[in-house]
């Protein structure tokens, strides 16, 4: 059995596991659901893989990728909180998926049977303390020619977007800042850069990736 | 690496953020985030959709940043 652990700690989800906060979840996947699945299949995720996704919540993302790798292929949810896993699995019955599943578990501490094709995540690294750590741990998870696929996001664009709506902005920041005190990274989308710097330097013989050709480094 | 920003001006869009905001209420609270100058939540969706209907404008969600990187084989 393949196990990563990390001594990472997590701030949380601090939007917290409310209804509410389930249903804006689905409102927003309702949004961005076209460019995750853009985003999966520009990656290499293709049908008949197995796909881990960490952090898996009210399953958005899972079935996402499950339509990616179609019904030959295997969607595994990793998610810590109880709650959002019976939501996702309802979900995932009421949408007749039949090759997606959840576990309970933490980011911290997982254990798999098998190496995946592709581990994807979203909204996930800007709750971690050391998204790093996380991301060195599940290099573990993924077999050799396997995919990475992250999404996170950027607020900075989203500011200056708003700057001209007095109210609006005020919304926005106040937002910003309440990230920003419980310890999540609105910013986590541009640090993605120099973590998977890191990663890349740690793993200089047997990581590529395929946004790197764009990037001023050296992999030598 | 890529960004990807939807843009809109219907309450779809807004609602998103507004629900960010209301997930995250008691949150600013215990931060003591400032909070006054939103007025009224119960009326702050129709403020923000007569202030961006005035502006003739759209906003956007928090932009999402993609990034992929795949695992050599071993040769």
């Amino acid at each position: 059995m393949a196990t990563a652990t990390t001594s990472s700690a997590s701030c949380g989800y601090v939007l917290g596991y409310t209804s509410t906060e389930h249903e804006r979840l689905i409102r927003q996947a309702a949004l961005i659901a076209p460019i995750t699945e853009r985003f999966f299949r520009q990656a290499g995720i293709g049908p008949g893989q197995r796909v881990l996704d960490l952090g898996s919540g009210v399953g958005d993302v899972s079935m996402a990728v499950a339509r990616v790798v179609g019904p030959t292929g295997e969607v595994v949810g990793i998610e810590r909180d109880s709650a959002s896993i019976a939501v996702a699995e309802a979900r995932v019955k009421a949408a007749g998926f039949h090759n997606v599943s959840f576990e309970c578990a933490d980011l911290n501490e997982l254990g798999m049977d098998k190496p995946f094709d592709a581990v994807v995540g979203r909204f996930i690294l800007m709750f971690l303390r050391d998204p790093g750590s996380v991301l060195r741990s599940v290099v573990s998870l993924v077999r050799e020619g396997g995919v990475i696929a992250l999404q996170e996001v950027s607020w900075l664009p989203m500011l200056a977007l708003g700057a001209q709506l007095p109210l609006w902005s005020l919304v926005l920041g106040a937002i910003y800042e309440t990230l920003l005190r419980t310890g999540a990274n609105p910013e986590m989308g541009l640090d993605l850069y120099r973590v998977f710097s890191r990663l890349v330097c740690r793993h200089p013989k047997c990581i590529w990736t395929s946004f790197w050709e764009a990037l001023p480094l050296s992999l030598t | 690496m890529h960004m990807d920003i939807v843009l809109g001006s219907a309450p779809a869009v807004t609602d998103v953020i507004l629900g960010v905001l209301r997930s995250l209420l008691p949150l600013a609270e215990k931060e003591r985030v400032p909070l006054a100058a939103l007025g009224d939540l119960k009326t702050l969706r129709e403020r923000i959709q007569d202030e961006i209907a005035a502006a003739n404008t759209v906003v956007s969600v928090a932009p999402l940043v993609s990034v992929s990187l795949r695992k050599a084989a071993k040769g």
